[in-house]
């Protein structure tokens, strides 16, 4: 049994939308081993997708093809505690952001951070000791939530 | 999964752009391409088949968002057909569901289209 305090999954990386999708299905394999329902692996995964996308976007206007995006995972007292972390610079003026250029009225960034506080029990976003951006995504596991009450 | 993209013009003003496999950060651009190409070209209304869509995320809701809005601008709309429940519940939760128009199949959105 892995000590609650180790992570129970390491993963990294390039900073490329190509592999958003490699994290997502490492993600989905890690949450086969939890009392999870499908929506609930869904909703995980969708958020961790976010948090990468963010990642991909400022990496992306950074000009940064070396940049990298390290996800672990760790079992806490009934949740799965998701830590997507980037060594992406932050552009000092705007904090955490990312955008799409879809539309200039469309703020994504915002819609990202709303999708993934709709999916998750608790989203925690700031910035990392190395300069990046640090997402902190918490998932409350069946027994978590019969024990919250 | 692989995104495909597979588009068909029904008359002068709608088009019908299916999409299957996963939009993503990385595949949403194609789909923005395709959106905007039938945009262009003259059709006012586009039916976007979701029913073989696994997995949509920020930025392809993002690019739904901005084709509906671009087809407004022209007097035109989107409609989306019969997503699968996993991406209804992400139109729901993201309350996208109450700005799109969602039906239940390609022809029925046609027939909406051409009503208009």
């Amino acid at each position: 049994m892995t000590p609650n305090d180790a992570p129970v999954m390491e993963l990294r990386v390039p900073a490329l939308a190509e592999y958003v999708s490699v994290v997502r299905l490492a993600v989905l394999g890690l949450c086969g081993r939890l009392p999870l329902s499908y929506n609930e692996v869904e909703d995980l995964r969708l958020a961790v997708g976010e948090a990468c996308a963010s990642s991909v976007q400022r990496a992306a206007k950074a000009d940064c093809p070396s940049c990298r995006i390290t996800v672990t995972g760790e079992l806490d007292e009934g949740c799965i505690v998701l830590t997507i972390r980037d060594d992406v610079p932050l552009p000092p003026e705007t904090g955490p952001a990312g955008s799409l250029d879809i539309d200039p009225d469309f703020d994504d960034e915002s819609f990202r951070i709303s999708l993934m506080q709709l999916l998750v029990d608790e989203v925690g976003i700031g910035e990392g000791a190395d300069g990046g951006q640090v997402v902190r995504l918490v998932k409350k596991c069946e027994q978590g939530r019969d024990a919250a009450g | 999964m692989e995104l495909g993209i597979h588009t068909e013009k029904r008359g002068d003003s709608v088009a019908v752009v299916s999409l299957s496999g996963e939009v993503d950060v990385y595949s949403s651009p194609r789909v923005r391409s395709a959106m905007l190409e039938q945009l262009d070209s003259g059709s006012k209304y586009l039916v976007m088949d979701l029913s073989k869509v696994d997995y949509l995320d920020s930025s392809g809701l993002g690019i739904l968002v901005a084709g509906l809005k671009r087809s407004r601008e022209n007097g035109g709309e989107v409609f989306l057909v019969n997503p699968k429940p996993r991406i209804r519940h992400v139109l729901e939760v993201t309350g996208l569901h109450n700005v799109f128009t969602i039906l239940g199949s390609v022809d029925e959105a046609v027939a909406h289209a051409e009503r208009n």
